[in-house]
Parts: structure tokens; C-alpha cells; sequence
């Protein structure tokens, strides 16, 4: 018997119905359990979608279909249409003179766990001296020197989203430490060849992915030799200004800001300087600088590669977060200082480090 | 009171006269409705309890074409916080049931609101083991394949 039912805004009329119902249906419908596996995948791949990065390794420790599910290429789909993308820093740490270096992402383990540096296994160690540029998902890996003292044409592109890579066509010239920046769709590598050659300057095209052709010269910029004068290689740019770091304190502080307009460096005054470790200032000219989502991030180790010590070293990040004051004075805020990775073995070497965005 | 109605019918046969326009935002109701006018449309897989549930959520969601002041043309702001309570009060099981029912009858606000609060329970549990615990889900792994899936799992996926 069909029980008409008028639902009110008084929840309480509509009660009367259920009492009719003969007992066995009732009973069946209450004590059913619905698991959260037996949700549509499209639906479940939205719930997990919808968390960080950090917290899949957790997730996936729940059951093989949660597991399935997040190694899943359709899983990869949905999270890159829902999800927002989240800026990560991969850093490339060498142990010389043995190993060549390896990818390492920098990464908290849960919201409130300590940042540490984790190696990527699954991607291979590239050559040192390498030329590095990353857009967006991919990091692309231009030349540097093998195992065995030579130069290198090659070139290999990582996906971070799956963490796999694959070469693609080479580079005319083998370079080593050659510069390389990204200019309308097109990846520069600039220098670092035997011999300057008309090939000095060599351009990538990032979406029909091949070699195009290039200018074959560069302008030196006017501006040039203000700039030269503090620039070092731990450096980076963000929201188009140049940081550096400056452990001589020149200017008298640590950190250095490349002002454009008037081409001259400016310091950069830091709240919290005195929670800074020390190695920053002994060995900050063998840090690394990066750019996470507008904050400064400095890896630096402890000891100093060149030396033998056969105790535990360290690496050290710092994250700084920057504000403009009124007047245009950029100021720093030290945020977080932790030791992101211990050895014992050989003296680990800060090759460099990129922010990737999946 | 020229409002159109029609009748939906719960898996235990009880049927629920609702307003065309509350029950249009389901796109799978609204489908059924214009194929078939002036029938009474079974839902078969779902309770009544569920049905209600569904029922109510959707008649707070209403938009009235007319414009006239009434208490479902809520602001977004109170709409959001009685969504808020509305999941607030539904205990897991049943949780688990009205994002079927969403999901089936294809109302995406609804599926929003309960896959978030699906998320926010997970991301309230502290470990796998209360996930699971909560979700009425198995562990189907053995302590080697947890040993491995922690190893290969060490960095962002």
C-alpha cells in the first residue's frame, strides 16, 4: 500500500508513513553499513581529490582500493581538473665525487610535521653541471658532464605528476653549467659549450616540444655590471625581483634585492635573524635559493664539500616570507628553520632547486 | 497554491508529493519528469529515510523563479552555514547514503556538500586504522605490502 506523504517544513508529520511499513523492510534497510568503498570511483576520486598531496601517502596506506585509486591515470585526471595546484621544491643534491646527483622533493609528511627532503627513487641521477628548467608539471634537464669527464648533448624531460622521464631530442652543442631561462613558450640554453660556436645560444619550443631556431648572438645588458657585482649562484626571483644571498653581508645584511629602476642591490632587513644556524653565513656560498609560492626558501649545509669529515652533516632549510612596505622597502620574516636531511656519508652538494607546480 | 507537484516513491513504497521545482534539482528527476508527465516516479534504491533527507535538503535549495521574500531565497552566506548543520546532523551510515542518493539523482550541490563532509571526516581521522574504523572499510593488505607502501610512498605522490 502506497502511503501519500506531503512533506512540510514540520518534520514531524512525515514520520506517521514509516510506522505502516511491515517490519522486515525497515530492518533491512537500517542495519545495511555503507562502506566508503562501495561509492562511485568518479566520487571517491573527488573526496580524494580534494586533499593535499601531502596527506596521499596516508590515504593510500587504507586499503588496496584507496591504494589502486590514487596510482590510478584517471585519479591523476581528476585531480588536476579539481584540485589547485600545489607548489612543491625539487632540489638536486649530489654526493661528489661518486655519486652524480639525485632529485629530492622538499615536503612535510603531514600538516604539522618538520619539512624534510625526501629522495625521488624513481627518478635517475642526472649529470653534474646539468642545466635545469621547470614549467609548471615538468622539469627539463639540458647537458652537463657524465661519469667520465665529458660533455653531454643531452636532453630529458621529468614528469612530476608521475615522476617519470624520457629523453628527448638533444641539443646541438654539449654543454656544461650553460644558463638557460624561459622567454613567449621557449626555453634559452645559453653557454656552457667547448667552443663558442654559432650554436652558443640554442631554443627550445615548449609546446611543439623540438629545437627551433635561434638568434645568434646575445646583447650584453646595460645593466649588467651593478648586477655582477653581488650576484651569486644562490639566488632567485620572485614576483619579478631578484633575491640573493649575500653571506659577506655587504650591505650588511643577509639577504639582497636587485632593484631594477635604479640598478643597484638593496638589502633586505630580516625579523627573526638571530634563530638563523650559522652555516648560513659560513657556507651560504654554497646554498640554494627557491621560490615557493612567493616565500624564499634557503638549503644550506652545514659542512663545506670540499673538506673530508666523516661525521653526520646536515642541510638546513630556511623560509623566509617577504613583504613590501610602503616606500617599496622589501622586508623579510624568518619563518621556519629546520634540518631537512643527516647524513654520514660523503658531504652532500647543493646542486640547485626548482619549484614544480602539480 | 497553482504550484505544480509530483509524487516520488521510496524503495519501501511511500510515496512523497513534492513541488516540480524542488524536485527539478535533481537532473535525473527533472529528465524523468519531462518524459514522464503526471507519473509517479519510483525510486527504488532509495529509503524513505534518504528520500526525506534529499527531500529537505533540496526544498531549502529552491530558487523561486517569482522573487517573492519567502524562506527559500535564503542568502548564500545562511544557506552555506545550514548546509553546514544540515551534514552536521546526518551520522556516518547515513551520510554514506544521502552521497549515493546525490550522486544518483545527479543534485551536484547536494554531492558537494556531502563529499566535503566525507573529506572533513577524513581529514579528522588521525591514522588509517580510524579511517577505516570509520568508513566500515576492510584492511586488505598484509604488514609487508603496509612496509613496502610506506617506502614507495615516502615523498608527495
Amino acid at each position: 500500500m502506497a502511503v501519500i506523504s506531503e512533506i512540510t517544513d514540520d518534520d514531524n508529520v512525515d514520520k506517521k508513513p514509516h510506522q505502516e511499513l511491515p517490519e522486515e523492510t525497515r530492518i533491512t534497510t537500517t542495519t545495511r553499513r555503507c562502506s566508503l568503498e562501495s561509492v562511485p570511483l568518479d566520487v571517491t576520486e573527488r573526496i580524494v581529490a580534494s586533499f593535499s598531496r601531502y596527506e596521499y601517502p596516508a590515504i593510500a596506506l587504507v586499503s588496496s582500493h584507496f591504494r589502486r585509486l590514487i596510482a590510478s591515470h584517471n585519479f591523476r585526471l581528476t585531480r588536476s581538473q579539481l584540485s589547485v595546484p600545489e607548489r612543491f621544491l625539487y632540489a638536486l643534491l649530489g654526493f661528489p665525487p661518486h655519486q652524480l646527483p639525485r632529485w629530492y622533493i622538499l615536503y612535510r609528511s603531514s600538516s604539522n610535521a618538520s619539512l624534510r627532503l625526501r629522495r625521488v627513487d624513481s627518478l635517475p641521477p642526472v649529470p653534474y653541471g646539468c642545466t635545469v628548467v621547470a614549467v609548471g608539471r615538468e622539469i627539463y634537464v639540458f647537458g652537463g658532464c657524465d661519469g667520465r669527464q665529458r660533455y653531454t648533448s643531452a636532453v630529458t624531460l621529468i614528469d612530476c605528476m608521475s615522476h617519470t622521464s624520457r629523453s628527448l631530442s638533444r641539443m646541438r652543442e654539449a654543454r656544461y653549467r650553460a644558463s638557460a631561462g624561459v622567454i613567449d613558450g621557449k626555453i634559452f640554453v645559453v653557454g656552457g659549450c667547448e667552443t663558442p660556436s654559432s650554436n652558443w645560444v640554442e631554443a627550445f619550443d615548449l609546446e611543439r616540444r623540438v629545437w627551433v631556431k635561434s638568434c645568434s648572438f646575445v646583447d650584453t645588458w646595460a645593466g649588467g655590471h651593478a648586477l655582477r657585482g653581488l650576484w651569486q649562484a644562490s639566488s632567485c626571483v620572485v614576483d619579478g625581483m631578484l633575491f640573493n644571498v649575500d653571506p659577506g653581508r655587504s650591505l650588511g645584511h643577509l639577504i639582497i634585492v636587485f632593484d631594477l629602476k635604479k640598478q643597484v642591490w638593496r638589502p633586505v632587513k630580516l625579523d627573526g635573524v638571530h634563530g638563523l644556524p650559522p652555516c648560513i653565513f659560513q657556507y651560504g656560498y654554497e646554498s640554494k635559493m627557491g621560490n615557493i609560492g612567493g616565500k624564499l626558501v634557503i638549503l644550506v649545509g652545514d659542512q663545506t664539500q670540499w673538506r673530508d669529515y666523516e661525521g653526520e652533516k646536515s642541510i638546513w632549510c630556511v623560509e623566509i616570507a617577504l613583504r613590501r612596505r610602503q616606500g617599496g622597502e622589501i622586508r623579510g620574516k624568518v619563518e621556519s628553520v629546520d634540518v631537512v636531511f643527516k647524513t654520514t656519508k660523503s658531504t652532500p652538494s647543493i646542486e640547485l632547486c626548482r619549484t614544480v607546480i602539480v | 497554491m497553482s504550484k505544480k507537484m509530483i509524487v516520488l516513491k521510496s524503495s519501501e513504497g511511500v510515496s512523497f508529493v513534492v513541488e516540480e521545482a524542488v524536485a527539478r534539482q535533481s537532473k535525473i528527476i527533472s529528465f524523468l519528469v519531462e518524459e514522464f508527465p503526471d507519473r509517479e516516479l519510483p525510486l527504488t534504491n532509495m529509503t524513505s529515510e534518504i528520500l526525506r533527507k534529499t527531500i529537505e535538503y533540496c526544498k531549502k535549495h529552491v530558487v523561486e523563479d517569482d522573487g517573492g521574500g519567502d524562506s527559500s531565497s535564503s542568502s548564500s552566506g545562511d544557506l552555506k552555514e545550514w548546509d553546514v548543520k544540515f551534514v552536521a546532523e546526518i551520522d556516518q551510515p547515513r551520510l554514506m547514503d544521502l552521497l549515493m542518493a546525490a550522486n544518483y539523482l545527479d543534485i551536484p550541490s547536494l554531492l558537494d556538500v556531502t563529499c566535503q563532509k566525507v573529506a572533513d571526516t577524513i581529514a579528522a581521522c588521525n591514522d588509517e586504522k580510524e579511517i577505516r574504523a570509520t568508513f566500515n572499510i576492510e584492511n586488505d593488505f598484509t604488514e609487508e605490502e603496509v612496509e613496502a607502501i610506506r617506502m614507495e610512498n615516502q615523498y608527495p605522490i
